[in-house]
């Protein structure tokens, strides 16, 4: 029985070791992927296709109101936060300022279609005065090595989706089927939506304001562990 | 040679009659389905299941007359005229107009490649502000959020170029997404909706300043999926 048995086995790993491999690698799911927990406390990304985190403001891009840095997380040692003051001029116009957090690949590319979802969690601390209750986050894919209908290249390409803030920690899944360009961008590009989400070579997250024409609000952008699943 | 014509064109006449069709009715390609050319005059898409055109504002909502006028290099196109006021109070209402079909059943169009028209926006009074967004949007009423419930009013969005002038437009059906100033989304994502579109809208969000008036004539013509 054992020689019969220790036979079968050297068999099973012969036929393992020289039949051709008949299985589809394309189902394999890669698992949970951490883009960054930010508990080394640096500026590094988890990801090693991303480079560096930094923040800015926009709207306008000049304004210096901001500045990042790592404090607690959530259930965690450290997350990373934006913190800013936001000013819309008055001036008939609702200019849509607002500040982020980026991280840029180091000019790799990652193929975000083997995922199904982006994980993270996120708070808005509201200051003085306060950023009115339509803000939203956005969260953005950049693109930017992909192609215009036209041949030409989409340098600011990128995917978004909008969440609403919550003044205490939330984790939110955001289904990849989910993200769209903006309707603000006119040009398309070739493939669509799967040829840039094959194509990701930034992640931002984006708090905007909502403020009123003339109006000025401060706050916290608090983000932790990002993954894609 | 006359007779022996007349011979041939008889034989061929009465295979053609008693013989069997062996011929492939399937090969032929009809073109791209017309929603609407609107060369037939009225409101009636010509493809089903769609329904009538109708026409209106938003932020303030109204309902607009739509009219049938000059097409592109055509008889008729489809148009709405509209006058849209902010009102003076620090925020920008995005208020604009729409022309719309809705569809009395749901039609899957993740097998169509692209929806094309042409399209024509003119100003009735200054230039539109440069935030000024056209787009068309793919309605799925029976879309379910990702937290199981309904959400009636759940489109997909692709933005439009637009001009005063007649131009063509093909947007790609891979580009639809769903608008990123919706904060609850889909179970199955855009194409969810994209297999139950029960709506076709193109939207103009005029963008008007805070406390100021615009006004305009929004067309479009030849709208065919491809």
């Amino acid at each position: 029985m054992v020689t019969r048995s220790g036979s079968a086995a050297v068999l099973l790993m012969a036929m393992s070791m020289t039949a051709p491999a008949c299985f589809s690698v394309d189902r394999v799911d890669p698992g949970a992927v951490v883009i960054d927990d930010f508990d080394d406390g640096d500026f590094v990304p988890a990801m090693p296709e991303l480079a560096y985190w930094w923040c800015y403001a926009f709207n306008p891009s000049t304004s210096r109101d901001y500045h990042c840095d790592h404090t607690d997380g959530y259930l965690s040692r450290y997350s990373l936060f934006v913190e800013f003051s936001l000013q819309d001029p008055l001036d008939g116009v609702q200019q849509y300022p607002g500040a982020g957090l980026v991280a840029w690949s180091g000019g790799a590319t990652l193929d975000f279609t083997r995922y199904r979802e982006l994980i993270l969690s996120m708070k808005l601390q509201s200051g003085i005065p306060p950023i009115p209750s339509e803000a939203k986050i956005y969260v953005e894919l950049h693109c930017r090595t992909v192609q215009g209908e036209s041949g030409a290249p989409v340098p600011d390409f990128y995917l978004t989706l909008s969440v609403s803030p919550t003044s205490d920690w939330s984790t939110f899944r955001l289904a990849l089927a989910n993200w769209t360009p903006p309707p603000w961008q006119t040009e398309h590009i070739k493939g669509g939506i799967p040829a840039c989400l094959r194509a990701i070579d930034g992640i931002s997250i984006d708090l905007s304001g909502e403020l009123k024409d003339g109006a000025t609000g401060s706050g916290t952008l608090f983000i932790d562990g990002l993954s894609l699943q | 040679m006359r007779p022996s014509h007349a011979g041939s064109a008889l034989t061929l006449m009465t295979i053609s009659i008693t013989g069997v069709c062996c011929f492939e009715v399937h090969g032929v390609d009809p073109g791209p389905p017309v929603l609407d050319d609107f060369e037939d005059g009225d409101l009636l898409p010509s493809l089903r299941p769609f329904m009538a055109w109708s026409c209106g504002a938003f932020s303030p909502d109204a309902t607009l007359d739509c009219m049938l006028t000059d097409g592109f290099v055509s008889s008729f196109g489809l148009s709405v005229a509209f006058s849209i006021s902010d009102p003076p109070d620090g925020k920008q209402q995005h208020g604009g107009v729409y022309l719309m079909t809705l569809a009395d059943r749901p039609i899957d169009l993740t097998a169509s490649s692209a929806i094309t028209f042409d399209v024509r926006l003119t100003s009735a009074t200054t230039a539109f502000p440069p935030g000024a967004l056209m787009h068309l949007d793919l309605q799925c009423s029976t879309a379910v959020g990702e937290n199981g419930d309904a959400m009636v009013d759940f489109l997909l969005v692709q933005s439009i170029a637009f001009t005063a002038d007649w131009s063509p437009v093909s947007l790609a059906i891979s580009n639809f997404g769903p608008p990123p100033w919706q904060p609850e989304h889909i179970q199955g994502g855009a194409p969810a909706c994209l297999r139950a579109v029960d709506g076709i809208q193109f939207t103009f969000d005029a963008a008007i300043l805070d406390g100021q008036t615009g006004a305009g004539v929004f067309s479009i013509d030849n709208v065919q999926l491809r």
